[in-house]
């Protein structure tokens, strides 16, 4: 059980004692004991099954893994560079920054320098109650990204973190809490890659949160590459202050089953919050977006897109909450998820969700499933392009809306690349 | 080059050809007739390879192959264009990467090199003068936002650029208005090099103002009921499709 193993794995989550990081844990812990997992019964849960997850019993290592050659999984671009295997910081892989201007390290090795504002966020968080993952994430709190940003600074570099789930030789269960930080009038782009190698279980079970003050931007791409037997379960809990902007980008190309956890609360008037998924399954695939938005304040702008591609078995859940709070009034709130199945055997279940408490307000939601359309496919085959060809093409089409936003461009031409492979590789696009 | 014989055709229980026989040789320009839901379009959409249709009885051959066991886009590659009444609009598909695609593919079943990025532009460039295409349309998405006349033109122009031995135009010229037909036949004859054969399929003689053809057939109620040169097609001009229809009803 999953709870068992956090529980047998001291070592690897080991901080000093006494330090706020192992209160966090040992509260964790505490609570871990009285709460269970979800079940179906759970709505937030009813169409994604847990149970044979959290009943895997997951190898831990103590060690860094011994992989070193992972140079092919970073970009070309100059970035800052946050490498983990199998949820442990590898320092000799990265390039951190740690000056007046930002930081960019892992939580452990900024937290000897950066202990207060750390405390102060980590302490203050309701993450760790949300759910028993968020629990175990938080019993095991040391590893992950640390991304300060002061006021009116930008980073120069955009920042990339490449975790590899390494499950050649055994299963895996990696955690990772990012904490980010965007001071007023600052700039950050933030690109997180996942990857396995290997075909043994895995599970990477994320937590993050960012805090994007006033007038601050954040664009925040996440790819999620992962092999058929890795699991992902993320929560992803973003705070706006006023006239912040935040872009998020989330693509899940695999993976056995695969939970996304985005919420947005819109907490300073005049905040913008894009949210944009693609999701392109297949074989046994499940992933299953739950995005939340909570306009709170009045004159926010929240945008959603989430575009979806299911062949053969795989099954797609998306589950979009729009909240209007009372005095949240000329709120603009627009939602749409929209998905094509390839299969008779895929299927999708989606359901937006809007509980608007305002009366000034423009929402909108809509939601479409169906198969690809006959008439261009026949219309590009009765120009010479095969069906296969012909249905690359539509299905590249279809998704380009969603690539189109990825910043910056070495993520968008990772998540090309990768779409390609998913498609077989019948286009070559110009 | 194509050799229909006895063609039947039905739709879910509906029979909509009822024995149609037609042959078209290189260079030939065939036109059909007939009045509204006489199986027209439905000719063209059998011949170019959509599947609702269920062949019940004859059959097509093209240069002597069974085209009816082609997939569509081996019948492309064969040297089969058929220019759609209504062509679809495909949002996210640039019509120059999918002309690309489509004309590489072809080539490649052809057994010639594909076009390079350059090779492709001056054959591009070539082509547009001949229908007077504008170079904004074709960085476009493929017929997305087109008025009817762009997209009539931009069909010819995927045929010019596809090299077809056969060309069939499905009700090319209905809400063209006389310039944009005028271009549409232009393109047309510039591509009629004596081997070319065309099928035009029309309810109108309009078109073939423009475009002469050497034989015409009127189809009514799913067969040809009449053949003959181009003044046929001057006489159902004058008379419309009652006289045909009287004469046919007389007979049986
Ligand atoms: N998909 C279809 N389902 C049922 N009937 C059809 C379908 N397509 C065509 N038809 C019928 O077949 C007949 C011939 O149609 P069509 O080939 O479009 O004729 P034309 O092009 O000469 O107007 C019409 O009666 C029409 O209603």
């Amino acid at each position: 059980m999953l709870k068992d193993i956090i529980e047998n794995f001291q070592a690897t989550r080991k901080v000093e004692s006494g330090s706020l990081l192992e209160k966090l844990q040992q509260k964790a812990l505490q609570l871990l004991k009285s709460i269970d997992f979800p079940t179906t019964e759970d709505e937030e849960w009813k169409y994604t099954n847990i149970k044979k997850l959290v009943n895997t019993n997951f190898f831990v290592k103590n060690s860094d893994a011994s992989y070193a050659n992972l140079s092919h999984f970073f970009p070309q671009t100059e970035c800052y560079r946050l490498v983990y295997v199998n949820g442990i910081f590898r320092e000799d892989l990265s390039s951190v920054l740690l000056d007046n201007n930002a930081v960019v390290h892992n939580l452990y090795e900024a937290y000897s320098s950066h202990q207060e504002i750390i405390n102060q966020y980590l302490d203050s968080s309701t993450l760790h109650t949300e759910t028993a993952f968020t629990a175990i994430n938080a019993a095991w709190v040391k590893h992950g990204a640390f991304i300060y940003v002061r006021r009116g600074k930008a980073l120069q570099k955009p920042v990339f973190l490449v975790h590899v789930q390494d499950t050649r030789s055994h299963s895996s269960l990696a955690q990772l809490r990012h904490l980010i930080i965007v001071e007023p009038g600052s700039q950050l782009s933030f690109v997180e890659q996942y990857y396995t190698l290997g075909q043994s279980e895995s599970l990477m079970n994320l937590v993050c949160e960012a805090f994007i003050s006033q007038s601050a931007r954040m664009n925040h791409v996440l790819l999620q590459t992962e092999k058929s037997l890795s699991s992902f379960v993320n929560f992803t809990q973003v705070h706006q202050a006023q006239q912040s902007h935040y872009t998020n980008t989330t693509l899940t190309l695999g993976g056995q089953l695969v939970r996304n956890n985005l919420h947005v609360s819109l907490e300073g008037e005049h905040a913008e919050a894009f949210m944009y998924g693609l999701y392109m399954l297949k074989g046994n695939t499940h992933a299953d977006n739950h995005t939340a938005v909570d306009h709170r304040v009045p004159n926010c702008h929240s945008n959603e897109l989430y575009k979806g591609l299911l062949d053969e078995r795989s099954t797609g859940v998306f589950n979009g909450k729009i909240f209007v709070r009372p005095n949240a009034q000329k709120t603009n709130a627009y939602q749409s998820n929209k998905n094509i199945l390839l299969s008779q055997q895929a299927s999708m279940n989606t359901k937006p969700q809007l509980e608007i408490w305002a009366d000034d307000v423009k929402c909108s939601h809509g939601t479409t499933t169906g198969a690809l359309e006959e008439e261009p496919l026949f219309y590009l085959q009765s120009r010479g392009i095969c069906q296969e060809k012909a249905r690359a093409l539509l299905i590249y089409a279809f998704v380009a809306e969603i690539l189109e936003k990825i910043q910056p461009l070495f993520a968008r031409q990772a998540a090309e690349q990768m779409v390609k492979e998913w498609l077989g590789n019948q286009l070559e696009i110009a | 080059m194509l050799k229909i014989e006895n063609l039947h055709v039905k739709i879910g229980e509906k029979h909509i050809l009822n024995g149609v026989s037609l042959e078209v040789k290189a260079g030939e320009v065939h036109a059909i007739m007939g009045p509204n839901g006489s199986g027209k379009s439905t000719l063209s959409a059998v011949l170019a390879g959509r599947e609702d249709y269920e062949v019940v009885e004859g059959s097509v051959t093209f240069e002597g192959k069974n085209l009816l066991e082609m997939e569509a886009d081996i019948r492309a590659k064969e040297g089969l264009f058929l220019a759609f009444q209504y062509p679809v609009e495909i949002p996210g598909v640039s019509n120059t990467n999918f002309l690309k695609t489509a004309v590489n593919e072809v080539r490649k079943y052809r057994g010639l090199a594909p076009l390079d990025a350059v090779a492709f532009l001056k054959e591009m460039k070539e082509k547009m003068k001949l229908v007077e295409i504008d170079q904004s349309l074709l960085s476009r998405s493929l017929n997305e936002g087109f008025s009817g006349g762009e997209k009539k033109r931009n069909e010819i122009f995927q045929m010019a650029m596809l090299n077809p031995k056969l060309a069939i135009l499905d009700e090319t010229d209905s809400g063209l208005d006389i310039d944009a037909l005028r271009i549409v036949a232009k393109g047309v004859n510039a591509l009629r090099d004596g081997k070319r054969a065309f099928i035009v399929i029309t309810h109108y003689q309009r078109l073939l103002e423009y475009i002469t053809p050497d034989f015409v057939h009127v189809l009514y109620k799913g067969k040809i009921v009449k053949s003959g040169g181009k003044e046929l097609a001057l006489a159902l001009e004058e008379k419309g499709y009652d006289w045909i229809k009287k004469e046919i009803e007389e007979t049986v």
